[in-house]
């Protein structure tokens, strides 16, 4: 009897387990949760529903009306502890607002809180992230700070490479977050063949991760592997430059046609069998597929780069972009006068910690100091934020109280676009007198260390310059570039060509006292004529008019001079008195004009002879 | 007749000073050869040098050379640009490229500022030895401008003796380059090259360069794995990688 109860017992407990394992199923413990209680009109949260087990055909979204409810995926969760195993299926909605104002997501199971979602006007935000999208009709998820990013998917829909910026304008040596994620489709892409990569030499990009984050991103229907890098993106140079990132993969492409699997006409005619036979893994299972290497790259995002500023450009600035903090700590607050103590500086913030640089003390009086050296922490896989610590060792030389100097450090915020310095506060130390007779040796290493220099003592390398902007089109020489060639050319034949031409004209030059001189004998030839008619006419003024031409036309072809314009005066002048024959040519032609002189046939023949002995004698000179 | 002669050597003159002014290309205009954003910024020493010194930091000795030696060809007396390349060269274990006494001597100035004076040692040679001709008289005078134009001329050829290998020089920018024995990536590689190493250029043919190492070695080597130091139109600039 005792036997029978116990089973009836044992048969109503699990009945009643029965029933509530039934009641449990019917209605499932929801947990909702959304990523973020506020967002912009234009930008999307995410509502995760996250049930136990493995099914969730009883899981839908809730009916909110001006919410969109967009299924981003699913994910499941398995837990094996002592042997049992527990399982969890989370199924991700995109919500979408169609208008600004606050909703109330209700709960989905009892018990539980219903969800506010504020979405706030994108002109009440300002600064509302773009989420624009190609090829997806989904927008991508948002990251905080930066930007949705666009999702060109392959022409086939294998994958998809998408980089995520903060911002569009940096500064030169500034150095941003950023987030690289590339989407494969399982089954199509069969190896991520290398890292990704920047498309530009403009861009320097921090090291990345060997194991990405992974997620699952549903677009335009199928479910993506996405993996997820992050990193610091670092401008080089100024200009505007777009920027890409490429990865190669390695993708399964189909060999054979893909009609082929699908039995033609008959029960598979229907197109809901177009899905089922397109799909990957089917399409993997009946064979036919070869590998082949592709490169993705994401879509080109336009940057600007700006120079930093020559303006308010601090002495000490040593290239460092981004927002630092600096605090500075001695070793200890007491010291002996020749021991060495530990002066920290301390640089923390985000930024571009390779150009973060101190040269911390130089020369101070009452110390001596040495070469610091330098560490970074990183805050973060990419190195974006964390802290920068210079040591330096300093020895106070004279005991009493001793104040180290404040350390200045520069940088460029680009969030205020200015410069900025800030000191840190000087440290006060108690230095007693050295005991007596002790000689304190300094370490090795110390004394091996020279004092401070130009040199990063991180790096060793020297600090960057200031850019005064003035460029040059080309690293060519001009020398070795055609146009500065040719023009040395031309230049070389204008001057010969010059040159020449003075020749020319000096040979011209030449010419023209020929000619007078072929002028003057014709015209000497022609007087001769006037003479011999004259002395046949008896006519001494006609005769000594013509014999003064003559010699007139002689002298001045010699002389380069007009014929007409020489005198007795200019005879005495260029012939130093010994002229007389032709000087008295020239007196009997003045006094024949006037006074009326008459020769006889003799005297005109005797004139004649002695003309032609000057023109002679002249002709000869 | 003087002041006909004056006026035709200005005239000479102006007309040889604007056929170099009026033919300089601008940096927009200008071809550099390298990638796009490069023509359009152009090229500027210290923007190099900073950019070279960015590259060291991050690891990237190839490009941090490539820079360095592209600052220096712009900038050849600046010390900070030789101190950095020769620092990254140590600690990268290259081997140290010390320029000679000679080639020191004959680069002071940035190349293109020894192309112009050359360029004015043209004009005041020319000028003087027509000059000379037109006035003998003080033919003294017009010897010494040909003297020192001559000498500006002689400083800009002795320039571009000592910078004409450097038009053929690359860098290795990439770790562990191989070079093959025929422009084809088949069989095993004769020898391999170092990151940052200079070589100089011989031939091209398709995708490989014909290259010779400092050492005396030659080989092919893919054109996307070294990056001249002048950058020749229609060549891309070496892309930048992940550190």
């Amino acid at each position: 009897m005792k036997t029978k109860n116990r089973l009836s017992l044992v048969a109503l407990w699990m009945a009643a387990c029965a029933l509530a394992a039934t009641a449990h199923a019917a209605a499932p413990e929801v947990t909702a949760q959304l990523d973020r209680t506020e967002i912009a009109l234009g930008d999307s949260a995410q509502l995760t529903l996250t049930v136990p087990g493995t099914d969730i055909d009883g899981i839908a979204p809730p009916t909110v009306p001006g919410l969109e409810f967009v299924d981003a995926g699913q994910s499941s969760q398995y837990q094996f502890i002592n042997g049992a195993v527990s399982a969890n299926i989370s199924v991700t909605y995109d919500v979408i607002p169609q208008h600004a104002g606050n909703f109330t997501i209700p709960p989905l199971s009892r018990g539980s809180q219903p969800l506010i979602l504020h979405v706030l006007d994108a002109s009440g935000t300002g600064n509302a992230p773009a989420t624009g999208n190609m090829g997806s009709g989904l927008p991508p998820p948002v990251t905080s700070g930066l930007n949705a990013g666009t999702t060109p998917l392959t022409a086939d829909g294998a994958a998809f490479v998408r980089l995520r910026l903060p911002k569009t304008e940096l500064y030169v040596g500034e150095t941003v977050p950023v987030e690289i994620q590339v989407g494969l489709r399982p089954g199509i892409v069969a190896d991520i063949n290398g890292l990704p990569t920047l498309n530009g030499d403009a861009f320097i990009l921090g090291k990345l991760a060997a194991q990405p984050d992974q997620s699952q991103e549903v677009i335009q229907g199928q479910t993506y592997t996405v993996l997820t890098w992050h990193a610091a993106l670092a401008a080089v140079k100024s200009g505007e430059f777009s920027l890409s990132v490429e990865t190669p993969l390695t993708v399964r492409v189909r060999a054979v046609p893909q009609r082929r699997l699908r039995p033609a006409g008959g029960a598979f005619a229907d197109p809901m069998f177009d899905d089922f036979f397109s799909d990957s893994v089917l399409q993997n299972f009946f064979g036919g597929t070869t590998e082949k290497q592709i490169t993705v790259a994401s879509e080109p995002d336009a940057l600007k780069i700006l120079a930093l500023p020559a303006a308010g450009r601090p002495a000490g600035f040593s290239g460092a972009v981004g927002n630092f903090e600096v605090s500075s700590e001695l070793s200890a607050a007491r010291a002996v006068a020749g021991d060495p103590l530990t002066l920290r500086l301390k640089v923390t913030g985000t930024g571009s910690f390779d150009r973060v640089n101190s040269p911390m003390l130089g020369d101070v009086a009452g110390w001596r100091t040495y070469r610091p050296t330098a560490k970074f922490a990183p805050a973060d896989s990419a190195g974006y934020g964390g802290e920068k610590t210079f040591e330096q060792a300093v020895i106070p030389e004279q005991p009493g109280r001793r104040t180290v100097p404040g350390v200045a450090f520069s940088f460029f915020n680009p969030a205020t676009r200015r410069y900025e310095t800030k000191l840190t506060a000087p440290l006060s130390v108690a230095v007693s007198p050295a005991p007596a007779g002790s000689a304190t040796p300094l370490a090795p290493a110390l004394v091996a260390v020279p004092a401070p220099t130009g040199a990063n003592p991180h790096d060793g390398l020297r600090q960057d310059h200031v850019e005064t902007g003035s460029t040059v089109a080309t690293l060519r020489p001009l020398y070795f570039q055609p146009w500065f060639v040719g023009t040395q050319g031309v230049l070389v034949l204008c001057f010969a060509g010059g040159l020449l031409a003075l020749r020319q004209r000096e040979r011209r030059a030449g010419d023209v006292g020929a000619a007078q001189r072929r002028q003057a004998a014709v015209a000497v030839a022609h007087c001769l004529t006037e003479m011999t008619a004259a002395a046949a006419a008896s006519d001494a003024a006609r005769f000594f008019s013509a014999a003064r031409a003559a010699l007139q036309a002689s002298l001045g072809a010699r002389w380069h001079v007009a014929p007409a314009s020489i005198t007795l005066a200019d005879l005495d002048a260029r012939l130093n008195g010994d002229g007389s024959g032709i000087r008295g040519i020239f007196s009997l032609a003045d006094e024949a004009a006037y006074s009326g002189q008459h020769l006889n046939a003799a005297d005109f023949q005797q004139w004649m002879e002695t003309v032609r002995d000057q023109l002679r004698k002249w002709e000869e000179l | 007749m003087k002041r006909f002669y004056r006026r035709w050597i200005c005239a000479f003159l102006l007309a040889g000073l604007s056929l170099p002014l009026g033919a300089v290309p601008t940096s927009a205009a200008g071809s550099s050869g390298s990638a796009a954003p490069r023509a359009s910024t152009g090229f500027a020493a210290a923007a190099l040098y900073n950019q070279a010194n960015t590259f060291a930091r991050h690891g990237q000795i190839g490009q941090a050379v490539l820079h360095y030696e592209q600052a220096l060809l712009l900038a050849p007396a600046d010390a900070d640009i030789a101190a950095n390349l020769q620092a990254v060269r140590a600690k990268a274990g290259l081997p140290e490229v010390p320029p000679s006494a000679m080639d020191r001597a004959l680069t002071p100035l940035a190349p293109d500022t020894m192309a112009w004076l050359g360029c004015g040692g043209l004009l005041l040679a020319g000028v003087g030895a027509l000059l000379s001709r037109l006035q003998p008289e003080r033919g003294r005078t017009f010897r010494v401008m040909v003297g020192a134009g001559a000498l500006l001329m002689a400083g800009m050829m002795g320039n571009a003796l000592v910078l004409w290998p450097k038009i053929h020089e690359a860098v290795v920018f990439v770790p562990n380059a191989p070079a093959w024995t025929a422009p084809a990536a088949a069989g095993d590689p004769a020898f391999t090259l170092r990151e940052g190493e200079m070589v100089s250029i011989r031939a091209t043919r398709q995708r490989f360069l014909l290259i010779r190492t400092a050492a005396g070695r030659s080989g092919w080597v893919a054109r996307g794995e070294i990056a001249r130091v002048v950058p020749v139109i229609g060549e891309t600039a070496a892309p930048a990688r992940q550190t």
